[in-house]
């Protein structure tokens, strides 16, 4: 489709208009240091300065806690109640590297021909409008991975990149295009040359990323340690909390919980889960295989750049650089994987 | 004073009388550090210390178990280290502490230092001054004045954007437990539903666990993804034990914690009908 | 659809020895106290553990009563003053969370003070009712 551009004014327009009939989800302040993903009424509500917000965008579409269905114990039946699809919602002002997590994840809840209702009806609902990035942080490594970068729409809906003052609003899927549609009166046509500039704008944003994983020669290391000892003491600093698994764009496991209300009805729960936790393994029975800090921090790693790969071609991470930020104690997991030895 | 450390550091594994120095290194930015486990002479020179330092290392000591490690302690870790041999959770003998003199690193608890003096560490690095900060309880007291809804809304708030990673948990010294609360499912304590309601009782309960046990070491805050102000109930929390109790967690290692113990007679503290 | 009026939920624990057998007093000597509370046996005081407290309030309690032995009658000896001390901070804690004092009592109830529980069960429920009111406003 042919590009758009949009003015800053117009913009503002265009954001506190959806605002008004729809769930619109931007990166809002909460204190004076927490920055993350809330709801918006108006655009003067989202802070646009900040790079990397606290928590990723994940959890607007598939949700942390999320209802899968009511049950009611009748005299002869059961009767099941499935939770009712989410209102359209609109995620506006993430990053290349959120939306492209939701690209990674696609394929992971629609494999092999099984389609999960509740994050399907979620990213069928949800417009994703990301915001390239101009200045990356030292933590950032998007252009590690195949088409990342600073300003690529992978996994955006519209992807608006800053050029002469305006935006250069990307339309590049379909749910992008009735949003396009809808609200045509705010974009004009796009010039060739306001296409030429966001290229110019994508080079530049590249080249300040200082770190650039060679994954190849990663996988090989990953392939090759699992025996090693190196995990032994590599392992030692983290302590096993889970807040990299959470504020993970690509992170996506999952467990099962049943609630009750009483003797007869109750509801069973889709929560994320952390493969940093010792619940993660435990089984019905009491037998859990793997209690051991150091397998527990290795399976993370190896997860994401070595088994999924093996099973889809593509490593479980898109280079945002949360984990490395928000960890505790600032566990690197592009140093961890390259001296994986 | 990084010299200092990192000869201390390395006399120390040379002739073998620590398996593992504990300490702060260099981390994926200049002016960052993140804590570093060094079992080698030679790796002794990645020690630093900068006010970027603001991990409490002592979290680490609970693991160590039979081994013997030597631990980088500023004067607030060094409370927790107290602590931690308190509770027996390491042997004193299976420790050496290598006190380091701190005037404050980059976190907001350094303008009200307690105490940043290194009294019982094996060794001390650097000269300890005398900051002349103190502890500041008023917005305790300005909070403590609001009525219960008005409380109630404000936690709800913080709480509504807890996403039980339980980094709070683990990066705190005191939380030790192998089978922690949150862990159990029969019985089950706490739902593994995330949710507003669920992550207060959540912090309700780890707060109540830690009380008398906790140096108000900010580890929990500063770890917290999401920015929830934990600081609240840690400074409420060594206020209350102070109070009541007339206990001050972390000052030596043989007092016992106020609710591992009790008088027959207690000084009025509270009405019973 | 018939609408219930919405009691008020107050959950006891009463130590087996002192004060549930003084419960049992208070229905036997025909004391009449408010139905609101729900009572749950324990051993000794010594056993509550807070966290029993923080699931109450959790699950919808308004209020919570706990009450045992004389200090110095204990069944076990000394279960009652360990009690004592984490009542006094719990209280706090709670507060400090925004569970208003006004909803978690103690109490001493011996085997013989029949009276007294209907007077304390009273207070609660007061107290209590007091603090509902004032959330309403």
């Amino acid at each position: 489709m042919q590009n758009k551009l949009i003015t800053q004014e117009n913009l503002k327009a265009l954001v506190n208009e959806l605002a008004a009939s729809n769930d619109v989800f931007a990166p809002k302040r909460e204190n004076e240091n927490t920055v993350s993903f809330g709801k918006i009424n108006s655009f003067d509500e989202y802070v646009p300065g900040v790079l990397l917000t606290n928590t990723t965008v994940k959890d607007k579409v598939y949700l942390q806690s999320e209802q899968l269905f009511q049950y009611e114990l009748k005299k002869d039946t059961v009767e099941f109640k499935e939770k009712a699809p989410g209102k359209e919602a609109v995620i506006f002002g993430g990053r290349p590297c959120d939306a492209r997590g939701f690209d990674v994840i696609d394929k992971l809840f629609n494999w092999s021909g099984y389609e999960d209702g509740p994050y399907t009806g979620g990213r069928k609902n949800t417009t994703i409008i990301t915001v390239s990035c101009e200045k990356p942080e030292l933590t950032c490594f998007c252009t590690s991975f195949a088409g990342g970068s600073p300003a690529d729409g992978k996994g955006s809906d519209i992807l608006l990149t800053p050029v002469s003052g305006k935006f250069l609003a990307e339309v590049l899927t379909e749910r992008g295009e009735k949003l396009a549609a809808k609200y045509s009166k705010y974009f004009t046509d796009a010039s060739d040359a306001e296409t030429a500039a966001k290229a110019e704008f994508a080079k530049a944003a590249e080249t300040k990323i200082t770190k650039k994983l060679d994954l190849a020669a990663v996988k090989k290391n990953l392939d090759s340690s699992f025996d090693s000892p190196y995990w032994d003491t590599v392992h030692l600093p983290c302590v096993k909390c889970g807040a990299c698994t959470y504020v993970c764009p690509t992170c996506y496991c999952f467990d099962i919980t049943e609630k009750k209300f009483g003797y007869l009805n109750g509801e069973r729960n889709r929560t994320w889960d952390s493969c940093m936790s010792e619940m993660f393994t435990k089984m019905a029975g009491g037998h859990n295989p793997r209690t051991d800090t150091k397998r527990r921090f290795r399976q993370r790693f190896m997860h994401k750049f070595r088994y999924h790969v093996d099973n889809f071609k593509e490593e479980l991470c898109t280079g945002c650089g949360r984990c490395i930020r928000r960890c505790p104690v600032g566990i690197d997991i592009r140093k961890v994987v390259e001296e994986a030895k | 004073m990084e010299k200092e450390m990192q000869e201390i550091a390395k006399k120390l594994l040379a002739e073998k009388k620590v398996d593992w120095v504990i300490g702060y290194e260099n981390s994926f930015e200049p002016g960052a550090s993140r804590p570093v486990f060094i079992n080698k002479p030679e790796d002794a020179v990645k020690l630093v210390f900068n006010k970027s330092c603001v991990n409490n290392l002592s979290v680490y000591l609970p693991k160590v178990k039979k081994q013997k490690a030597a631990v980088i302690a500023k004067g607030c870790d060094l409370r927790s280290v107290r602590e931690i041999i308190k509770e027996h959770q390491i042997l004193r003998e299976n420790v050496v502490i290598i006190g380091v003199a701190c005037e404050g690193v980059d976190s907001s608890k350094c303008a009200t230092c307690r105490e940043n003096k290194l009294d019982g560490a094996d060794f001390t690095v650097g000269a300890v001054k005398d900051l002349g900060r103190k502890e500041d309880l008023s917005d305790i007291e300005k909070f403590e004045k609001l009525s219960s809804s008005e409380k109630e809304a404000f936690w709800n708030k913080e709480f509504e954007r807890c996403i039980r990673c339980y980094a709070c948990r683990n990066v705190c010294p005191v939380c030790y437990c192998p089978d922690c609360f949150a862990n159990r499912l029969m019985p089950e304590y706490l739902n593994k539903v995330v949710n507003t309601a669920e992550n207060k009782v959540f912090q309700q309960i780890r707060m109540q666990h830690v009380f008398g046990r906790c140096t108000d070491c900010r580890a929990c805050e500063e770890a917290c993804p999401v920015g929830i102000k934990l600081s609240l109930l840690t400074k409420k929390m060594s206020k209350d034990a102070k109070k009541l109790f007339n206990y001050e967690s972390g000052k030596d290692t043989d007092s016992r914690p106020p609710l591992s113990t009790f008088k027959v007679d207690e000084e009025g503290i509270v009405e019973i009908m | 659809m018939e609408t219930k009026e919405k009691k008020l939920n107050i959950v006891g624990f009463l130590c087996n020895w002192c004060s549930y057998a003084g419960a049992d007093m208070t229905g036997l000597g025909r004391n009449i106290y408010p139905a609101n509370i729900k009572v749950i046996r324990i051993p000794c005081t010594g056993r509550m553990d807070p966290m029993m407290v923080i699931e109450a309030f959790h699950k919808g309690a308004d209020g919570v009563l706990i009450s045992g032995c004389h200090p110095g009658d204990c069944h076990y000896s000394e279960g009652n003053y360990y009690w004592r001390r984490r009542y006094a901070h719990l209280k706090e804690l709670l507060d400090f969370f925004g569970i208003d004092k006004r909803r978690f009592h103690a109490s001493w109830v011996s085997a013989s003070e029949g009276k007294k529980f209907a007077e304390v069960v009273k207070k609660v429920v007061i107290e209590t009712e007091e603090w509902k009111k004032s959330t309403l406003k």
